[in-house]
């Protein structure tokens, strides 16, 4: 197998830029090499070409480490060509970097930028990607020599702004600021490069400057929301409170990056479908779940016979916002993998989400069927069940989930309901005391079993004492009409008729009207005094 | 001014004093002829590793271990030593059908420092397994300790956090510790670190608990080359904060609150956790370090009677709490970033008398530095304090802001081993130990070396050289907790560093040997509430006038999964006298110990500020 030979040229944006001085070169390519010296097998320039270097490849998935180690073989054979010149054995090198480098072999990625630097001294592209894979490496010393001869060779843009995001990382705003302008001389407006100003700025506590770089960014790549922190610092420096507030609920995890050719090339050295979906599945872990999009559309294009990459995509377009998609990607995958239990499950969810608890039905079944330890399956089987009227039937799977998981919080919620509209209401009394003592910080276990206390139509099961007691905890946490309600219901059944009258009237304002007449009319009786409790009729369940 | 010649004087808490003080060090800034630390782990008689329950496998539950403890829990005024123990996982043994909690075959161990003299008269940490005698019967999965008195009984009592259920083990005063673990400890979860600071301000400590995810084994993770990794945290669900109220130190007075306080909204992985109070109103507040997500800063909003409730889960006292770490600046990196943190310290790096915060981080991130600018507000300046190139390849564990040289600005230790195999392998290949297969004991390629960064003035820190740290601390090792204290009685502060894959490591402080300082702790017997509560002003004198006061606060808590000597030191340079020393927040009375070589003052509560006698 033949590793695609990289380009040659620069890109035209690349070659605008001013060049350096053949002495300012010459010096920066000896503090590169005394930088890779200090990291690896220093190779001097005149020195005959060390071997490839063979990163250690037990326990990559099959097919990277035959193509790793397909690629190496390649340069291996080339290497043995006396015939083949300086520029052709750069090439493969670099494009054997590439290959290491794309699967995060930094230190074996190194060496190849570095002979293919060597090989190819006007190539801007090696040692620019030598100085990337130094900076993923934390070794910023060479990552600035090597930035600085990709500079020496030709201007390029991304390396402007690595440069100044390594003096950023260094403390050095003045040249942080002057990399930056660098950039923006060759690409106005760039918004990597106002964001690396900004950070200058602000590093120098230049607040008003560091919040016009970032604006303008902004307005440049508003989806880079990440930028909305350093600003509402900004601002914070200039007093500006309020409006550091509004940028500070806008913050998001898209940082700006500025368009890098040869870094995009990384992509292209990767074969097959694993590559996106290990970008994919980084993006969705950050929560970018559209960048996961992207990444796994290339993973599907790359095999579109993948179960893994379709349920994947469908994953990640459901948290997009597109169920219509995700849907139509996870049938795709069982197409393909009937037996998928993922797919089965996500589609399950998916249906179950949009109301269609039938259609989920059979999917969620079968995904128990496959992994009947799942306790977040057995949990969504039970809801499937309890939302199409099927209590009875859905205590198994609840009790399923509870087995395999004692505090999910959402199977003991549903065993609960279950069980109270099955009738069991002791028993659901018994499991709802026993997940309070295992969560008494779960407001929602702790709500219905207060619910309970107060209302169970039978008598001997309530408890209004209690009942307020764990009422008042989640009113006190949450203020919400329904704790409100609970906590009147309780006061009630605790005699505390007045009590419970107050909390009636206060929360009648803030209801539909339709329960604000239930409202007002049980604030009525109980106005009324003692006994005042709550006709069994009120639902135990909130 | 009054100058006093000999050490055993009582001196005034408030008045301007001048001490004098023993021939000064050369200038703490220079590069140090001998390494500021030194290995003294033999001569302690420390051995035995912490066994972490791998068993070969890529597990994170198997590599978050363990922390410890330095304290004085037999009141004889040297500090002990409480190192956690894991053992099999606990999913191993639910796996294996053994009982949860019964009985393992690893435990904790208590260490008893018996002082003892060499031959040139200095003291040397001599540390004796107690654990049994001490009736100390911790049983399950170790990783976290935290001490605090925290029934007010004058003897230090222990927190050890599991994964599992927690242990709270009640000194009874006598050398031997009873098990008191309230009922809302004994929840399984996953205990990091932990906190005791009174939060209600009623005079006893209350409990701050920091949990990580929940513990959840054969979790599958793969690195960006396709091959099996750890996994992060953003593989698991993620943990609450929780607080605990102490309503009166008995086992049945605990009351979890943390709903009605305002802390379990959102959980996060949280690591690290130091009281502080970062708005200067009285309250305590505290900052917690999370592992990939924005760290929380828990602002004390007092109570509300509002809020209050007459049952006994909730919040009697109404005190709640609100996570304002964005706006306040330590939520995230300058650039907006959610760091991986660990280790965290407050204290006052560049001299201006307020708390600054430290955060250690994930390999590729860097340490954090916040300096704190006014009330709730900090800026991020680890970039500007020159601590951030130097500190990322490394993922950093226990911290600790300490004066290593006692030139009087507080320097920063950082022990570190990585949580990846790939950042642990990039990292060795700078510093060349032999790789071990993955196979056989993946752990061991997570080793890193520690750090000292040295102040060197001007709110910066330099990276000092193998040579001024000192190999012992240099030496690549999979690190996790860091303890620090005085083990030795000499006034500077050694370091305890606890270790995933080995055996604890102990580090003596070596300072330049003329090198003065003044430290300060509570009387014996003294209960925790009140000394923690206080500050150590001290005032050198140099160049014939007084310099900006050094400000130290005496803590347990911070570092990682750690606690520390809750005595300050204050480190004074070239001084050659103080103008003041001040207890700040507090009456009572300092007084000098007897006889030399200790130089502690002492505080003890009650009776007039106004003088004391030995």
């Amino acid at each position: 197998m033949r590793v695609g030979a990289p380009r040659t040229t620069v890109c035209a944006r690349a070659r605008a830029g001013r060049r350096r001085t053949a002495f300012a070169a010459v010096a920066l390519v000896l503090a590169l090499a005394q930088a890779f010296a200090a990291t690896s097998e220093a190779t001097p320039a005149t020195a005959p070409a060390p071997p490839p270097p063979a990163p250690d490849l037990v326990g990559l998935e099959p097919a990277v480490a035959t193509q790793l180690a397909d690629a190496r073989a390649e340069l291996v054979s080339l290497l043995a060509d006396t015939g083949a010149d300086a520029g052709t054995r750069a090439a493969a090198w670099g494009a054997l970097g590439q290959l290491y480098h794309a699967y995060g072999l930094h230190e074996a990625a190194k060496p190849c930028y570095w002979e293919a630097s060597r090989l190819a001294g006007s190539e801007l592209r090696w040692p620019y990607l030598f100085g990337q894979a130094a900076r993923a490496s934390n070794d910023l010393a060479a990552a600035k020599a090597a930035f600085g001869e990709t500079l020496a060779r030709g201007a390029y843009e991304p390396a402007e702004v690595a440069v100044a995001e390594l003096a950023l990382a260094e403390g050095d705003a003045g040249e942080a600021a002057a990399a930056a302008t660098r950039a923006l001389e060759l690409v106005p407006g760039e918004p990597a490069a106002l964001a690396a100003l900004g950070q200058a700025r602000l590093s120098q506590r230049d607040f008003a400057g560091a919040a016009a770089a970032l604006e303008d960014a902004l307005a440049g790549l508003p989806q880079a929301d990440r930028l909305h922190y350093p600003l509402a610092l900004a601002y914070r420096g200039l007093g500006r409170t309020e409006r550091a507030r509004e940028e500070l609920a806008k913050v998001g995890k898209t940082g700006a990056r500025a368009r890098d050719p040869f870094l995009e090339e990384l992509d292209a050295a990767r074969q097959g479908e694993l590559a996106p979906l290990l970008r994919a599945r980084r993006a969705a872990a950050a929560g970018d779940w559209n960048a996961a999009v992207v990444e796994l559309r290339r993973a599907v294009a790359a095999d579109p016979t993948s179960a893994r990459a379709r349920v994947d995509l469908g994953a990640a377009l459901a948290n997009s916002g597109d169920p219509a998609g995700a849907r139509a990607e996870f049938e795709a995958a069982l197409v393909r993998e009937p037996g998928n239990a993922t797919a089965r499950f996500d589609l399950g969810v998916l249906l179950l989400g949009a109301g269609d608890a039938a259609g989920a039905l059979p999917h969620l079944e079968a995904a128990v069927a496959l992994r009947p330890g799942d306790a977040e399956a057995q949990r969504s089987l039970g809801d499937a069940l309890l939302a199409l009227g099927r209590p009875a039937d859905a205590l198994a799977p609840f009790r399923a989930a509870v087995a395999a998981a004692e505090r999910d919080e959402g199977a003991r919620f549903g065993e609960a309901v279950a069980l109270v509209r099955t009738g069991n209401l002791a028993a659901a009394r018994e499991r709802l005391e026993e997940a309070q003592r295992l969560m008494p910080e779960q407001g929602r276990l702790t709500h219905l079993l207060a619910r309970l206390l107060a209302t169970a139509s039978d008598p001997t099961l309530r408890d209004g004492a209690r009942a307020v007691d764990l009422a008042t905890r989640v009113w006190s946490a949450q203020a919400t009409p329904d704790h409100g309600r609970t906590l009147a219901l309780a006061l009630a059944e605790a005699g505390r008729c007045a009590e419970a009258s107050a909390v009636a009237r206060s929360l009648a304002a803030q209801v539909s009207a339709a329960e604000k007449d239930a409202l007002e009319s049980a604030a009525a009786l109980w106005a009324k005094g003692p006994p005042c409790r709550p006709a069994a009729a009120e639902s135990p369940t909130p | 001014m009054l100058r006093l010649a000999p050490a055993h004087r009582a001196i005034s808490v408030t008045a301007l004093l001048a001490l004098t003080l023993a021939t000064p060090p050369p200038s703490g800034a220079a590069e140090a002829t001998t390494p500021l630390f030194r290995d003294g782990t033999a001569e302690a008689g420390l051995a035995g590793a912490y066994e972490n329950g791998a068993r070969g496998r890529l597990e994170l539950l198997a590599i978050m271990g363990p922390g410890a403890a330095l304290f004085d829990f037999d009141g004889d005024g040297d500090l002990d030593l409480f190192l956690p123990q894991g053992g099999t996982l606990p999913s191993d043994r639910l796996a294996s059908g053994a009982r949860p909690g019964g009985d393992v075959e690893a435990r904790g161990r208590l260490l008893r420092n018996d002082l003892v003299a060499r031959a040139d008269g200095s003291l040397a940490a001599r540390f004796v397994d107690v654990t049994r005698r001490a009736a100390l019967a911790t049983r399950g999965y170790g990783v976290a300790a935290a001490v605090s008195d925290y029934d007010g009984d004058g003897a230090p009592d222990l927190l050890v956090g599991n994964l599992g259920a927690d242990e709270l083990w009640h000194n009874r005063g006598d050398g031997t510790f009873e098990a008191a673990t309230p009922a809302p400890l004994q929840r399984p979860g996953w205990t990091s670190g932990a906190s005791f600071a009174d939060v209600d301000g009623d005079g006893d400590l209350d409990l701050f608990v920091v949990e990580y995810v929940e513990p959840a084994a054969a979790v599958r993770c793969f690195a960006e080359s396709s091959r099996p990794d750890y996994c992060g945290p953003a593989a698991y669900r993620s943990r609450a904060d929780r607080l605990l109220r102490n309503d009166g130190g008995s086992p049945t007075a605990w009351a979890d609150v943390s709903a009605a306080a305002g802390i379990t909204e959102p959980p996060g992985p949280g690591l690290g956790v130091v009281a502080t109070d970062a708005d200067s109103d009285g309250r305590v507040d505290f900052f917690v370090a999370n592992d990939g997500q924005p760290n929380f800063l828990w602002r004390n909003q007092g109570s509300e009677p509002s809020a209050r409730s007459d049952g006994g889960g909730g919040n009697a006292r109404g005190v709640r709490f609100a996570d304002e770490a964005l706006l306040a600046g330590v939520a995230l990196s300058r650039e907006g970033l959610a760091r991986a943190g660990m280790g965290v310290d407050a204290a006052d790096v560049d001299g201006d008398g307020d708390e600054d915060l430290l955060v250690t981080n994930l390999s590729g991130e860097g340490n954090t530095l916040y300096v704190r600018q006014e009330d709730a507000l900090y800026e991020d300046r680890t970039a500007e304090a020159g601590l951030l190139a130097p500190s990322r390849p490394w993922t950093g564990f226990g911290t600790a802001l300490v004066d290593a040289d006692l030139d009087g600005a507080l320097d920063l230790v950082v022990v570190n081993g990585a949580v990846r195999l790939v950042q642990g392998v990039a990292a060795q290949t700078a510093a060349a130990p032999p790789l071990v297969r993955p196979e056989a004991r993946p752990e061991a390629q997570l080793a890193q070396p520690g750090h000292l960064y040295r102040n060197v003035g001007g709110g910066r820190f330099a990276l000092a050289p193998p040579a001024t740290a000192g190999e012992a601390l240099s030496r690549p090792r999979v690190a996790r907790g860091l303890a620090v204290g005085d083990v030795d009685e000499d006034g500077d502060v050694d370091a305890l560093v606890a270790v995933n894959d080995g055996a604890p490591v102990l580090l003596l402080a070596e300072p330049p040997a003329a090198a003065a300082w003044i430290g300060a702790g509570a009387c014996p017997g003294v209960a925790d509430a009140p000394w923690l509560g206080r500050r150590l002003a001290v005032s050198p004198l140099r160049d014939g006038g007084a310099i900006a006061p050094l400000v130290r606060r005496p803590r347990r808590d911070g570092s990682y999964a750690s606690a520390r000597d809750p005595r300050v030191v204050a480190g004074l340079g070239d001084a050659r006298d103080v103008a003041a020393v001040e207890l700040r927040g507090a009456g009572g009375r300092l007084r000098w110990v007897a006889p030399p070589p200790h130089r502690y003052l002492l505080w003890c509560p009650g009776g007039s500020l106004g003088g004391g006698s030995p």
